[in-house]
């Protein structure tokens, strides 16, 4: 119970260290501080060699929960629903339609450049032998 | 409040077995607006005291490397060949909707607005300011993206015949940015660690881009 609960503790220093750090970062390079920290992190499991064991365990279950941290921003509809209304057809042209053709695009540039993975269980949770 | 919403969110998606449109982000958003709605507090207001969450988002999206630590390898030994269909996805996905507004004479501020909905939603916002278009809208349109780019995954494999975890990831990570990574991080370990790196290429390659064009 303790050793889960300064896990968390630990992975979330780690990752708001990392973000700030990329915010820091994002004065000198012109990407977000979301980025940054991502490449941050990347660089620490490099030269450590290994993900650290407590964040393989944590991360995971943050990952999988990302949802939920969306809805403040997706709130942000609610104040824009009268412009929504107003455009309502021109929204689902330019957004709907655009973004299917889109991934329609860019899975068949996929499949063609990369060959697809050999069919395994790919259920992330799932422990048995494979 | 909103950790409640959530969690009755996800039983009430397995509950309906996962239906498209059971998402939780919709499942909650709904819940927590009409809660809202219904102790008349102000929409604004609620979204302030979220703001802890909000924050949360960044360091949470940095925990992504994660995955594209673990299918390094595999992403390396691909090398040029997974960049070319994020580049595409980069540049067709604004540039159709942004002719889209064009063609249909919407307000230039929306045009310009439109062009940020596949980058991740902080930086989507911010450049849309940058661009001269309207920060709130841009992630209306970030988020519609997004949602739009989960639910409509399932329809675009049958339509394509495919259905691989790379390119699903890929698709996923350039067109729905941070939702459609989330997204796929629960498919599968191979399809988080494409949508990831999809993410960040597409992040890396707008701002490049922006520079040059506002440099």
């Amino acid at each position: 119970m303790i050793k889960r609960f300064l896990q968390h503790i630990g992975t979330l220093i780690v990752l708001i260290g990392a973000y700030e750090l990329g915010d820091v970062a994002s004065a000198v390079i012109p990407l977000p501080a979301t980025i940054n920290g991502l490449f941050i992190l990347l660089l620490v499991f490099a030269v450590y060699g290994k993900v650290p064991a407590f964040l393989s365990a944590v991360i995971p279950l943050y990952l999988g929960h990302m949802s939920m941290f969306f809805v403040p921003a997706i709130m942000a509809v609610w104040l824009f629903q009268q412009a929504v209304y107003d455009h309502w057809l021109a929204l689902v042209l330019a957004l709907v339609l655009t973004t299917i053709a889109s991934m329609a695009l860019v899975m068949w540039v996929s499949s063609k450049l990369l060959k697809p993975s050999p069919k395994t269980n790919s259920d992330p949770t799932d422990q048995s032998p494979q | 409040m909103l950790v409640l919403c959530y969690g009755f969110a996800i039983r009430f998606a397995k509950w309906t077995n996962q239906h498209i449109l059971a998402h939780p982000i919709l499942i909650t958003t709904t819940l927590l607006l009409t809660l809202t709605q219904l102790i008349e507090a102000d929409v604004g207001q609620v979204m302030t005291h979220l703001h802890p969450i909000k924050y949360l988002l960044g360091p949470l999206t940095v925990g992504l490397a994660l995955p594209v630590y673990n299918q390094f390898p595999v992403l390396r030994e691909l090398g040029i060949k997974v960049i070319i269909p994020i580049a595409v996805g980069g540049l067709f996905a604004p540039l159709s909707a942004f002719s889209v507004l064009y063609l249909l004479d919407a307000e230039p501020a929306w045009q310009l607005t439109i062009l940020t909905k596949s980058i991740t939603t902080p930086f989507a916002m911010d450049t849309a300011t940058m661009l001269g278009g309207i920060a709130g809208l841009a992630a209306v349109f970030n988020i519609i993206t997004g949602m739009i780019g989960v639910m409509a995954l399932p329809s675009v494999n049958k339509l394509m015949q495919i259905n691989d975890d790379k390119a699903n990831g890929i698709v996923l990570g350039t067109i729905a940015h941070g939702i459609g990574t989330s997204k796929a991080v629960l498919l599968s370990e191979q399809s988080g660690a494409f949508a990831s790196l999809a993410l960040c290429v597409n992040g890396v390659g707008t701002a490049i881009v922006l520079s040059v064009l506002l440099g």
